[in-house]
């Protein structure tokens, strides 16, 4: 079975829908980076002093510090002193205290990018913390997690009403030098999201932040930090899309979650930025950094990613197992078109007795892409009875792409039990025809197909998400079939 | 042990390394190409878990001497302990160097052993920097190899008997045996070779490189059995090229060694290339064993199948890096591997790393890893049969590793290696008429 090449080349065409810029006025630090800069970012924050010292140790210690290699991806050197550091907009110190006051081209953005805020946060209960670049500019459903304590709010506002959470846990996960990606984002990170759940509660609803990366030129530098007292339960939603751009936008985050005893933590992530064009031009460089630390007994931490955007993705969602019976999950489905590349996977650090983890990772290449799963399962002496099973699949369409698997197994422990499968095929033709047998067109039967393929990770994400991620990939593969 | 007496040991050595077989130019190259390189270390991903420092810090001298007439005695004395049936063509080497025995069986009709000038053409012809910067301790195999041998098969020759080939290292004390070994398989032929390492003396390092090359419709046998002394220290290189239709079955048995080191290279390079890869080892009492494959399927409609099983004991380590390569083109490939490992000691570590990369679509590729401690069930099983807990384990342990064993064509190759196997066992005299 055949498809025309003139009707793929078509369909992998398909533009990104989000692609427009918002104009509106934006306070920037002149591109470069030195501890000025750093002091500062520090200092227009408004930051105590211990954050001021944090961000120049790791400014510091990133100096000394050379960018990573090791990974399957290949793009131009970036020129670090040629980003700027800061971007905020203008209007900040009247900050808005409702979605009334806030910039109305602000939420033009928003409702291009098809997030009614206000409206959708109500209907589905999901609170908005949306950050526009660089620093929150609203936030709603305060009141209703303020009445069961869960503190969720913007990293500034953090640092400003809850330092003592702040400086106990920030770093705690991923230390100032962790890698050269995570230390750059500790010297100069601009703003991000800060949730605290205190003991026994459940979280009410299901939190959320939209990100989007706008000012041209503006590396966006976030910072997640998430904590589950005990006997906690929090799900959290990340998702993005991002405007058109001709040049690279580099962005460096860091996530990191803390599950003390009994607590559970669920972060799902829909990531669709700019992937560049169908030549490769252009595209978000996105250098994540997210780990979960499951540092008391019980404690479940479950990661869960839709990755269909940027030119390049470099993200290991990692799990460190300390506490006795935690449990790690990943689920990933990651999917490339045309030129983009894709290191992603995660590490599961198995240090308490009978932890237990699974990863699931779903793969799939198409056009030139390159989608890389690198993982590590890593099971500690101390770790009696831990227990794992990885699974990662990839499905290539074409034969330009390429799809990759690097898993890591380092057992220390003899009562271990560790499985690792891995697969890798294309779409069958005998699978393309029971569909088309019963009538179903070449790209339904692909779409359901593949579909099929990622249902064991899409069942993990919440309702609405899910929904989203399924479109999502059909859009993001829409006739790169053959 | 470093770069630069490496380097000044060559210097001062080459004139009589060179003298009499051509390899000068061949040494030269080489040579550079180490000192641009240097050792590997475990910033070298590809040497990630596999430390060469004791190999470095031991005092080896990369030039054994001849060996002395008492040693040859006392090798030739041994010979019978590691003989495979009395009729068997073998091959002897010492430290690296072929001996020349009386009264062994001579070559089958169709196999060749070239003159040594034309066997270091060959390697001339065959070595590039690109492999020297990936197996850098070949690049030192090829500048300080005393000897070099190149078993030619002519085409259409089907050779019924295995050959066998016996390394015993370890002439002089510190003694670094640098084996080098040439197959050349001509169109249609077929050839069954085992390679057998044997060295007896503690502390000693081999360094082996076999390069294999098959021409279309070729088979090629080829089993490796390592039973060194167990402060023995072995790196090796098997670099099997394949064309059209040709086909490889190559089996890895380790049993001994304190540090070893198996990587192996199968290039898939024309259509209906297929290989089949098994190995088994067993690493206790702080022995490092670590097999690094790398298969490269560069033409359509190539099959591999690679089945690693490691048995992990007492403070032994177990290393599996397996890479299966589909190049752009290669549609119709299919790959399959697998790494098992029993980890039966507090002490003990499984490192395995199987990866794929792949670059086109039309392909059915496969891995699995697997690490664990004996199945409770299984055990169980036995149990409540009457079998006592050692006997029991001893059993499932031996069942493991049996599951790849059986495939040894060479009956009397099979019988070694498994009568050695299960000798390293708890209890295995009881076992009666199992085996």
């Amino acid at each position: 079975m055949s498809v025309h090449p003139k009707e793929i080349t078509d369909l992998v065409r398909s533009r990104y829908e989000h692609g427009f810029v918002t104009d509106i006025e934006q306070e920037l630090v002149p591109p470069g980076l030195d501890e000025d800069v750093v002091r500062l970012i520090s200092r227009k924050k408004g930051e105590p002093e211990f954050l001021t010292k944090w961000r120049l140790k790791a400014y510091r210690h990133w100096i000394t510090m050379d960018e990573p290699t090791w990974s399957h991806v290949r793009y131009p050197p970036i020129d670090y002193q040629a980003i700027s550091y800061f971007a905020a907009p203008k209007n900040q110190d009247d900050a808005p205290k409702s979605l009334d006051e806030v910039d109305p081209k602000l939420l033009e953005t928003y409702d291009k990018l098809g997030i009614p805020l206000h409206e959708r946060a109500k209907l589905a209960g999901v609170a908005v913390d949306a950050v526009f670049d660089s620093v929150s500019v609203a936030t709603t459903f305060k009141t209703r997690l303020a009445e069961a304590g869960v503190i969720f709010c913007s990293f500034s506002e953090a640092v400003r009403e809850h330092p003592e959470l702040v400086e106990r846990y920030l770093g705690s996960v991923v230390p100032q030098r962790d890698n050269f990606f995570a230390a750059l984002n500790s010297a100069v990170f601009s703003d991000g999201s800060f949730v605290y759940v205190p003991r026994g509660v459940r979280c009410p609803m299901e939190l959320s932040t939209y990100f989007r990366i706008n000012a041209a030129n503006t590396g966006q530098f976030e910072r997640t930090l998430v904590i589950a007292d005990e006997g906690s339960y929090v799900s959290y939603l990340e998702g993005c899309t991002a405007p058109m751009r001709d040049e690279n936008q580099l962005h460096a985050a860091v996530v990191e979650l803390v599950a003390l005893e009994d607590a559970e933590i669920k972060y799902s992530t829909v990531q669709n930025w700019y992937p560049g064009d169908e030549n490769g031009v252009g595209g978000i460089y996105n250098f994540v950094t997210k780990r979960g630390d499951c540092r008391g007994a019980n404690s479940k931490i479950s990661w869960t990613q839709v990755e269909t955007g940027s030119a390049i993705t470099w993200k290991y969602p990692s799990c460190v197992l300390r506490g006795e019976n935690s449990i790690g999950e990943f689920y990933s489905v990651a999917v490339t078109n045309n030129h983009q590349q894709a290191d992603t996977g995660t590490k599961m650090i198995h240090i308490g007795r009978n932890s237990r983890s699974t990863i699931i990772s779903k793969g799939i290449s198409a056009g030139q892409a390159q989608n890389a799963y690198r993982g590590l399962v890593r099971v500690m002496p101390s770790a009696r009875s831990a227990r794992n099973y990885t699974q990662c699949d990839s499905l290539l369409i074409g034969d330009r792409c390429g799809a990759h698997t690097f898993p890591y197994v380092e057992a220390r422990e003899r009562s271990a039990h560790i499985e690792h499968e891995a697969t890798t095929s294309k779409i069958s033709d005998d699978q393309l025809f029971y569909c088309r047998q019963r009538g179903l067109s070449e790209e339904d039967a692909v779409n359901m197909i593949v579909n099929g393929f990622c249902r064991e990770v899409f069942k993990e994400l919440p309702m609405e998400f899910a929904v989203e991620a399924q479109a999502l990939l059909n859009v993001s593969l829409e006739g790169a079939v053959g | 042990m470093n770069a630069t007496e490496l380097k000044a040991t060559f210097d001062a050595s080459l004139q009589r390394l060179a003298e009499s077989d051509g390899s000068r130019a061949a040494r030269r190259q080489a040579m550079a190409a180490f000192t641009r390189r240097g050792f590997p270390t475990r910033r070298d991903e590809d040497w990630k878990y596999t430390d060469l420092k004791p190999i470095l810090t031991g005092r080896f001298d990369p030039l054994p001497g001849t060996p002395s007439q008492n040693h040859r005695r006392s090798t030739l004395n041994r010979l019978s302990s590691l003989e495979l049936a009395p009729d068997t063509p073998q091959l002897v080497f010492v430290d690296g160097q072929r001996l020349t025995i009386g009264d062994s069986p001579g070559l089958p009709p169709g196999v060749e052993i070239t003159d040594r000038h034309t066997a270091w053409q060959r390697i001339r012809s065959i070595q590039t920097e690109g492999q020297f910067r990936e197996y850098p301790l070949t690049a030192i195999n090829t500048a300080f190899s005393p000897d070099c041998t190149l078993i030619r098969v002519d085409a259409n020759v089907i050779v019924a008997q295995p050959l066998h080939l016996i390394y015993l290292g370890g002439a002089a004390v510190n003694s670094a045996e640098q084996a080098r070994l040439l197959i050349d398989l001509g169109a249609n032929s077929r050839l069954c070779v085992v390679q057998h390492f044997a060295a007896r003396d503690g502390g000693g390092w081999t360094n082996s490189v076999t390069q294999a090359t098959q021409e279309p419709g070729s088979e090629l046998t080829l089993h490796r059995l390592q039973e060194h002394a167990e402060e023995h220290f072995h790196t090796e290189l098997l670099d099997v090229t394949l064309a059209r239709d040709a086909s490889a079955r190559l089996g890895y048995v380790d049993l001994g060694g304190r540090l070893v080191r198996n990587d192996l290279r199968v290039r898939l390079a024309e259509p209906g290339a297929s290989c089949d890869i098994s190995g088994v080892f067993l690493a206790a009492r702080g022995q490092h064993v670590d097999n690094h494959t790398r298969i490269d399927h560069i033409a359509p409609h190539t099959t591999s199948d690679e089945a690693f099983r490691g048995i992990v004991g007492e403070r032994g380590r177990g290393v599996f890096n397996g890479k299966v390569v589909v190049h752009a083109g290669a549609r119709g490939t299919d790959a399959r591997q697998s790494s098992d490992n029993l980890l039966l000691s507090e002490r003990g570590e499984v490192d395995t790393k199987p990866e794929l990369e792949i670059y086109t679509d039309d392909v059915k590729c496969a891995h699995g890893a697997t690490v664990g401690e004996l199945d409770a069930e299984q055990l169980f099983y036995l149990r409540s049969r009457g079998i006592d807990e050692e006997t029991a384990r001893g059993l499932l342990i031996f069942a493991f590793a049996n599951d790849l064993l059986r495939r040894i064509e060479v009956p009397e190759l099979r019988k070694r290696v498994v009568t050695a196997v299960a000798g390293h066992l708890p209890d295995y005299e009881h076992w009666g008429g199992l085996l």
